[in-house]
């Protein structure tokens, strides 16, 4: 008898649990899958006069609300499917970096191009995106509590594939940043301090510093005999050979090197700013 | 009684100071092997891992690595870190 009693309690608590499952899911799951499929192909062929067909673009914007609910629920599959809507809006530098889903929502912009950000955009987001590329670049953390928000706050979505599409790029544009605003001392302290590298580390990198900028030198005085390509390569080389030797000791100083390159570089091959070195 | 308590005293002293010292020296020599071989690395000479480094004088010592290349790697006069193979 108590086996039966328990198996009953077992079974009810099972059907309970898939009663409370089954139902939110589903028109959540449904309606923000159907609205991500069947936006994107009307905006690319007709986008003004389907919002108008329908009750304006407010039904769009209702649509979108469910689609971070989705997103949470499957991380993986939702993440491709926003990103590259919100590249292609914004910056089409990153455009190569999401291939697949670029060809289908490439055709909006191709017919109007001030259309296709403001349809992906939603209004309250459309005056947003194009200045703030670069700050949301800056700020990752705010993309990782987005997603969480935009259930509450549609127009936020927008911006926050926006963030998530940057990532690749960010290196790049701090490693601009920290080109702009090189401190060759401060650098060379830092290499000097550091214990990632040892003692016959340290001369022996001196040594090649030394001896590149005697052939910068040498390039500077006698009109480029050594060829900028060469010593561009010697460049290249050595602070490949500086970024493997710090990369593990003190990985933030390999890459503030690394990410000052351009930026040493245009100082050694400028006979002005070299001279003044 | 004494005598025995300075002399177990001093034993005690000797052998902690060994015990101490072993790995000290040994981290010592772990991180002369690291910096040879960024040396080398740098120097863009075949080596993989230096595996024993053996002290020949003040900046003067042999790196053995584990692909069996040996090399001299010293402090020449010019002040350049210089590296033969052996």
């Amino acid at each position: 008898m108590p086996v039966t009693h328990t198996l009953g309690i077992l079974l009810l608590l099972q059907l309970a649990g898939c009663a409370i499952f089954s139902p939110a899911p589903e028109p959540a799951a449904m309606q923000g899958g159907t609205v991500v499929v069947e936006r994107l192909p009307p905006a690319a062929q007709d986008p003004l006069p389907r919002s108008v067909d329908t009750p304006a673009g407010t039904l769009i914007i209702e649509r979108l609300p469910p689609m971070p609910e989705v997103v949470p629920q499957v991380p993986v599959a939702a993440a491709p499917l926003i990103a590259p809507v919100t590249v292609l809006a914004t910056s089409p530098a990153i455009a190569p970096a999401t291939p697949p889903v670029i060809t289908p929502v490439t055709p909006p912009s191709d017919a109007p191009p001030s259309v296709a950000p403001s349809s992906v955009a939603v209004p309250t987001a459309a005056p947003v995106p194009p200045p703030t590329v670069a700050p949301a670049v800056t700020k990752p953390a705010a993309s990782v509590a987005v997603p969480e928000k935009v259930v509450t706050k549609p127009p936020v979505k927008a911006a926050a594939p926006v963030v998530r599409a940057a990532p690749p790029q960010k290196t790049g544009a701090s490693a601009r940043v920290g080109a702009s605003t090189l401190d060759l001392d401060a650098l060379e302290q830092r290499l000097k301090g550091t214990d990632a590298i040892g003692v016959f580390t340290k001369i022996a990198l001196k040594n090649q510093v030394d001896e590149l900028l005697k052939r910068f030198k040498t390039y500077h005085e006698s009109d480029g005999k050594p060829a900028l390509t060469q010593l561009r390569q010697s460049y290249d080389q050595l602070l490949a050979k500086v970024n493997d030797v710090l990369k593990n000791g003190d990985p933030s100083l390999a890459g503030e090197i690394m990410g000052s390159r351009e930026a040493i570089w245009g100082l050694l091959s400028d006979p002005v700013k070299f001279a003044k070195l | 009684m004494n005598s025995k308590k300075r002399d177990l005293s001093r034993a005690l002293i000797l052998a902690a100071t060994l015990v101490c010292a072993a790995p000290a020296t040994a981290a010592e020599n772990d991180a002369l092997a690291k910096d040879l071989n960024s040396t080398l690395q740098l120097l863009g000479l075949p080596c993989g891992q230096v595996v024993s480094v053996v002290t020949q004088a003040n900046r003067d010592y042999i790196a053995t690595c584990s692909d069996k290349n040996r090399y001299r790697i010293y402090l020449n006069p010019q002040g350049k870190v210089t590296a033969e193979k052996r």
